[in-house]
């Protein structure tokens, strides 16, 4: 896997005591993996050997035995954020397919749309989550997949010149009509919204 | 308000007199003022206003026109086309491509490309074919 947790103490007066630590995802160079099996680069640093860049860390947090102790926080942040990239990698190279669940199921935007984007954008998912038509009019049709706060919705719309070639664009999830999602993707109201000439 | 649009590109014309335009030339003179290496307005006979990197093709203006560099209202360019003008989609081989070309008046016009919502209200995408 190419992204790893790296931990270590850090410097300070604090630390001398034993008392703060921090935690990093790190992007190892794929040459140096091979190179280097089950090793890891010898500092969080995006010179050092082995290490492509270093993607996040959480700054130097307390570790201590309570409940208050952030370290342990930031540590299980810096996983997630690490099993995320990981999978997402996983999904990029066709190891494993991007399942239409997963996506609805993801509650990180970013990542929602990495995923969408790795399924092979949002045409392949709006018909792989066989997305409702929520409104149509003579601009396109308006799809939604989801609901609540993971709502996904895209407008596809017929090319003017060639009608039997259709695209399929992304829309904010607040937009109800295929209209108001075509005039939003040009920074426009429905209102505004009225070619004179369309080629 | 009149609105052109070729595709994923759209040419919305404005008021000489508009606040829209009285802007962009206002933005222009500052601009002008603090990069003294390059001039904020260009004039040229013949522009690419979007091109598809998957596709090669592009969005061709043909006709003098005034384009005022960053200068338009939320990243939109505002350009004053000098003489009549045509939009071409064109191959780069110059040949027609998707769309049909559209006859464009003289006058002040905003060029707006088409966008695309990320999930990050603050930050969408330019869409590229």
């Amino acid at each position: 896997m190419p992204f790893i947790v790296m931990v270590r103490t850090a410097t300070g007066p604090r630390s001398r005591n034993g008392g703060d630590r921090y935690a990093a995802v790190v992007e190892l160079d794929p040459d140096w993996i091979v190179e280097h099996p089950g090793q890891e680069p010898k500092m969080i640093s995006n010179r050092a050997k082995g290490v492509c860049r270093v993607v996040s860390h959480t700054g130097p947090l307390h570790v201590g035995k309570t409940e208050k102790s952030a370290f342990p926080r930031g540590l299980r942040e810096m996983q997630t954020l690490r099993d995320h990239l990981n999978r997402l990698e996983r999904h990029r190279d066709g190891s494993e397919p991007v399942r239409t669940e997963e996506i609805a199921a993801e509650p990180n935007a970013e990542f929602r749309r990495a995923l969408i984007e790795a399924m092979g954008g949002i045409a392949a998912y709006m018909r792989a989550a066989k997305a409702k038509v929520i409104h149509k009019d003579e601009t396109g049709q308006l799809l939604r997949v989801g609901d609540g706060e993971r709502v996904v919705t895209a407008v596809r719309v017929k090319d003017a010149t060639h009608p039997r070639r259709v695209y399929v664009l992304r829309v904010p999830p607040t937009v109800t009509t295929a209209r108001e999602a075509v005039a939003w993707t040009f920074g426009m109201t429905a209102d505004e919204y009225r070619p004179t000439v369309e080629s | 308000m009149t609105i052109y649009r070729q595709g994923d590109v759209l040419l919305v014309r404005l008021d000489p007199g508009g606040s829209q335009v009285r802007e962009a030339q206002r933005r222009a003179e500052n601009l002008l003022a603090w990069r003294r290496e390059r001039n904020p307005v260009s004039t040229d006979e013949e522009a690419v206003l979007a091109y598809g990197e998957a596709t090669g093709h592009a969005h061709v203006l043909h006709g003098r026109a005034t384009y005022y560099l960053d200068t338009g209202s939320n990243g939109y360019q505002v350009l004053e086309l000098l003489e009549p003008a045509v939009l071409k989609h064109q191959t780069a081989k110059g040949n027609q491509a998707d769309h049909k070309p559209i006859a464009l008046p003289p006058g002040w016009y905003e060029f707006r490309p088409q966008r695309e919502f990320t999930g990050n209200p603050e930050r969408p995408r330019w869409v590229s074919d």
